[in-house]
């Protein structure tokens, strides 16, 4: 049977009763008839309707949450964070805007969720004081799912466009934190670890061929989609991914329409990261959309966009969500942390 | 009328904005000239700013309409999803001024991998662009990319242009009726003509309706002036 994705339902069918299990999930509970079911449903449950304490039953003991501000183990963790951020936005809704998944083996489903939020700022936030301010920010949260339970999880947000709606100035956010880590020892061995991961992958031979077709097989696609493009340095290639038709939002908020400005924005990453390498962590295809999460090392050596090169190491946790068409990319949205990304460049994490 | 011809209508004239939930999906898009708003409550949310307003459908094709509100046109786009619009990109040459919230500094290029090539004989178009549109691009981009004014006599072109000396075309959507062709485009262009140049980029959504070689072309000059204002966001270390 068909799994339903986000798209062509409104949201009070979404979370109507889905009725009979739709796919076979073993241990989880009884009221999700699907992967996305289960992930869309449980969303709404412990951050709209409140039910933090859910988190106990959706989430294992010894969760590992990565995000670019380093990992949090245990589910305690996980629901102390969820209290701070609904205490700092209690109205926030949670969009699902798409649910990338697959099958992972074992009774295992790695979800890629991406989730639109719209929130108003009462209370004091990561960020700052409480600015009364109503925003809206994207979300991509992979989620690694077993028998009903969260077992790891990958966590991106566009920090930097919640700091610029609220009227908080990204650097100097970065630059306070990174005072606190500097008065802790300096960079942290997860990041560490990270960035030596990324730079052990080897390097791959010139990639003088096309791209494979994103719909036919979107594993080969992203791949040969980062090694040219990025690790190649190949921007030209854009113009054989994406439609010239096409959007791109990115961190910070940032929208691009069609080939000059987007491949003007992987001119720019490696025009701020002259040395960066990328590699892939995972990939998920369901119907039109492909999910990539992604990982960058490299050093801060040129003023593309993040000011004046600092020399510093930097390590970034991405996730990708592109949207195919005709063999091509026509949407894309990119998530990644650029307030942990310049907290590095101030001597941070 | 097509249901957005009455959608339009019941919003502007009647002011009945309930009938948003049931015409959009909660997570449908706004597009505009300045930006982006997100959800069928904040579009919502932009309904209430509206003083109720007499209205006549100037074009109908379905899904792209054109309208005038006293003196002022719009046009707006929808793409659907089961019946219930999913994104709407509107464009509308109000006689208001509007502000336009801090931009990152441009990236990239407006004529991508093109260099010092003239530009072509054909539009760069979409793989999703209707065929029976095409002929209407290819001349609408030799007009406007390749200049050729004579192809196309209005005054807005080469005063666009004047302000905007490298503005770029880009034809993104069309919609085919029976005696009419919708074209949803736009223009990005640096703002180093004119007597006070900023050096901005500015990107904008233009919108032409024609009926024969005549058209009803709308964009948004309020949003023009107001990118030329908008401060830049600034990540430097100085900061």
């Amino acid at each position: 049977m068909a799994i339903p994705n986000v798209g062509g339902r409104d949201i009070a069918q979404i979370l109507a009763p889905q009725g009979a299990r739709r796919q076979d999930i073993p241990g989880f509970g009884e009221e999700y008839s699907d992967i996305v079911d289960y992930i869309l449903r449980c969303t709404h449950r412990i951050w709209e309707q409140k039910d933090v304490g859910l988190i106990a039953t959706h989430y294992a003991p010894a969760i590992v949450v990565h995000m670019m501000t380093g990992p949090v183990f245990g589910m305690d963790g996980v629901i102390a964070g969820t209290s701070r951020t609904l205490s700092a936005f209690p109205d926030r809704t949670l969009t699902g805007e798409a649910v990338i998944w697959s099958d992972e083996g074992n009774g295992a489903y790695l979800s890629s969720h991406r989730i639109t939020s719209t929130a108003t700022n009462l209370g004091t936030s990561e960020l700052g004081p409480a600015t009364g301010k109503r925003i809206t920010f994207t979300t991509i949260a992979d989620c690694l799912c077993k028998e009903n339970l969260i077992i790891e999880e990958w966590l991106v947000r566009d920090y930097s466009a919640m700091a610029l709606e609220l009227g908080y100035h990204p650097r100097a956010v970065a630059r306070t934190y990174a005072q606190t880590d500097k008065a802790h020892g300096g960079r942290a061995d997860w990041r560490k670890t990270a960035m030596e991961r990324v730079l052990s992958f080897p390097e791959t031979a010139f990639p003088d061929v096309t791209l494979p077709n994103p719909a036919a097989d979107p594993h080969a696609f992203a791949h040969a989609f980062f090694d040219a493009i990025v690790n190649h340095r190949r921007f030209g290639m854009t113009r054989d991914a994406y439609s010239p038709a096409a959007h791109w939002s990115g961190p910070g908020g940032r929208r691009l329409y069609g080939w000059g400005e987007i491949a003007g924005w992987f001119t720019a990453l490696i025009g701020s990261f002259g040395d960066a390498r990328i590699s892939i962590q995972h990939v998920a295809a369901v119907d039109d959309m492909i999910a990539v999460r992604w990982e960058l090392a490299g050093t801060h050596d040129g003023g593309a966009l993040y000011g004046a090169a600092s020399g510093e190491p930097v390590y970034i946790l991405a996730v990708t969500h592109w949207r195919i068409a005709h063999s091509m990319i026509v949407d894309e949205v990119t998530v990644f942390d650029e307030i942990a990304l310049m907290r590095q460049m101030e001597g941070g994490l | 009328m097509s249901n957005l011809g009455r959608l339009e209508t019941a919003l502007r004239r009647d002011r009945s904005l309930a009938v948003l939930d049931d015409s959009h999906v909660h997570r449908a898009t706004r597009e505009d000239s300045l930006g982006i708003i997100k959800g069928r409550d904040a579009i919502t949310a932009a309904w209430v700013n509206e003083d109720a307003s007499d209205i006549t459908i100037t074009a109908d094709l379905t899904d792209i309409i054109a309208f005038k509100v006293k003196s002022w046109h719009g046009h707006r786009w929808v793409w659907r999803e089961e019946g219930r619009i999913l994104r709407e990109v509107v464009i509308e040459d109000r006689c208001e001024a509007k502000t336009a919230q801090p931009a990152h500094p441009p990236l990239g290029e407006l004529r991508s991998g093109e260099g010092q090539y003239a530009a072509s004989d054909s539009a760069l178009l979409p793989p999703s662009f209707p065929e029976a549109a095409r002929d209407v691009a290819n001349w609408l981009h030799q007009a406007w990319n390749g200049r050729t004014f004579n192809l196309y006599d209005r005054a807005w072109l080469p005063a666009l242009i004047r302000q905007l000396p490298d503005a770029t075309f880009y034809f993104e959507h069309a919609v085919v009726g029976e005696k009419q062709t919708a074209i949803l485009w736009r223009v990005h262009g640096h703002h180093v003509g004119g007597p006070n140049p900023t050096g901005q980029r500015v990107r904008l959504i233009g919108s032409s309706v024609f009926t024969g070689d005549a058209d009803e072309t709308v964009i948004d000059h309020a949003a023009m002036a107001a990118q030329l204002e908008r401060r830049t966001i600034e990540y430097a270390a100085s900061c």
